[in-house]
């Protein structure tokens, strides 16, 4: 379906390139990441023997283990929020798709309507 | 080729949609190369709206007193590689339904291959009941059905600024035919 | 002011994968680099003085990391859209799957050109705020723009002409 005004192309060019949504477990992974990363960086700034040693202790990696959990409990609630978000996003998305198609449509009807009718009044 | 498939949120019971069952077109699709299922009943419907109406703007809140009303909307289409690869009588069961659940075809537009359908059903106090739309090409088969309690000045807006004096002629129709109706019903 | 990390990437997640995905057209390597850039950006928590400095920051971060990705990785196609030979068979052709052929029209572009495009109409920014984004002048902003458009537009019209719309 050609574009008669500019201003109407711009505006399906806005509707393809809505944002797609991340796979709903992207969020707690970053945070996972982010709190390792906090773990990694607080670990003893002493020699590589003794960090290794460290690391090899049950001990450390309960305790990393601990802020990686006491960081991914509060993303278990937000979990499921983000779930019911994503949910929410992605109906959203379809509505708009769906509601798209009709415009469509509608639109190729009455073009073929006063295609016709040209057609009879010739 | 990468098939574009939009997979439906929920699958619906016949019961839940209280309207049309959507197997009932599968056959449809046997030789389609792609095909789009959206199917988004009253809760989604609800969710979509709520996300849609928290983000703001016109067009968010035009889409929401739209959508407010409705029970649901169903998107199904199928697209073939060359004409000749679906069967339009396999596109009865939904003209026999609607048929039979008293909605009334506004438009019907046939140019060469293509044929073009609009359903409407009425309500009371001058609202819709749904709207259907079946728009049969030569290598593309779109089905459109929203159930549920919309104005005929929701769906000019839904067509865009091109908008349909046609469908709201045959509106004015419409209300002129019930109201003949309910005339010859009294003088009976 | 405080800036809650969990909060920044639960508000700009979208925005980030997103644009990622749009420059890479693989969603694999697309959430590797947008979890890098959020990774990136706890690492700058300190430096960052709102929310709209972070998803600033984030989105800045992102176009330029994934620019930098797709040259890496040699992720262009081999020819830009302007000498993509003519359609002589469609992957979709039809109104229902236009939104699917201007995507992927956008993907084919030139890095620069497709950053422009957008970070115009996916993130709604004027083209002063792309200049800034991107360290480009304003006008040739306005340029990749107004030149994206009329590639984007003259080649849907190529493809519409070839199904016979």
């Amino acid at each position: 379906m050609a574009f008669e005004e500019p201003v109407e192309f711009e505006k399906a060019v806005k509707r393809a390139l809505r944002q797609e949504l991340p796979p709903p477990d992207f969020a707690a992974k970053v945070l996972a990441r982010a709190a390792a990363l906090e773990a990694a960086t607080r670990a003893p700034q002493s020699g590589k023997m003794i960090v290794l040693a460290v690391w090899r202790k049950p001990a450390v990696w309960a305790i990393a283990a601990g802020i990686t959990l006491a960081a991914l409990i509060p993303t278990g609630i937000s979990e499921y929020r983000h779930r019911r978000e994503h949910q929410a996003r992605e109906a959203s998305r379809q509505l708009l798709l769906a509601l798209d198609i009709t415009r469509l449509q509608l639109q190729k009807t009455k073009q073929r309507l006063q295609k016709v009718s040209k057609q009879n009044a010739l | 080729m990468k098939n574009i498939l939009i997979m439906a949120l929920l699958a619906l019971p016949l019961a839940a949609q209280d309207s049309f069952d959507f197997k009932t077109l599968d056959k449809l699709g046997t030789n389609s190369k792609n095909h789009t299922n959206i199917t988004l009943d009253g809760d989604m419907l609800k969710l979509a709206s709520g996300f849609l109406g928290a983000a703001g703007g016109k067009d968010a809140t035009d889409v929401k007193n739209l959508v407010d009303g409705l029970k649901g909307i169903y998107i199904r289409s199928w697209e073939f590689r060359r004409k000749g690869l679906y069967n339009s009588a396999d596109l009865e069961p939904l003209r026999s339904y609607l048929k039979q659940a008293k909605w009334t075809r506004v438009v019907e537009s046939k140019d060469e291959d293509d044929l073009s359908e609009i359903y409407l059903l009425p309500q009371s106090g001058g609202k819709l009941g749904g709207v259907a739309i079946v728009a049969a090409e030569a290598t593309q088969v779109t089905v459109v059905y929203i159930n549920g309690s919309l104005r005929p000045e929701d769906l000019a807006k839904l067509s865009g600024n091109m908008g349909i004096p046609d469908i709201g002629s045959q509106l004015g129709n419409l209300k002129n035919a019930e109201k003949n109706t309910e005339k010859h019903k009294e003088e009976d | 002011m405080a800036i809650d990390f969990a909060s920044v990437v639960n508000d700009n997640q979208a925005m980030v994968f997103s644009l990622a995905l749009r420059f890479l057209r693989n969603r694999e390597i697309a959430e590797e680099l947008a979890q890098d850039v959020f990774l990136q950006f706890y690492q700058n928590l300190g430096r960052i003085e709102s929310p709209a400095h972070a998803t600033w920051w984030l989105r800045r971060s992102v176009c330029h990391r994934s620019i930098d990705e797709v040259r890496k990785r040699k992720l262009r196609p081999a020819v830009g859209l302007e000498s993509a030979p003519e359609p002589a068979s469609l992957e979709t052709p039809g109104d229902l799957f236009l939104l699917s052929r201007i995507r992927r029209m956008v993907q084919a572009l030139p890095e620069k050109a497709k950053a422009v495009v957008l970070l115009r109409y996916q993130e709604d920014l004027d083209p002063t705020e792309i200049s800034e984004m991107l360290d480009m002048p304003v006008s040739t902003v306005k340029s990749h723009l107004h030149r994206s458009l009329t590639l984007l537009r003259g080649h849907l019209r190529k493809e519409e002409m070839a199904c016979g719309v």
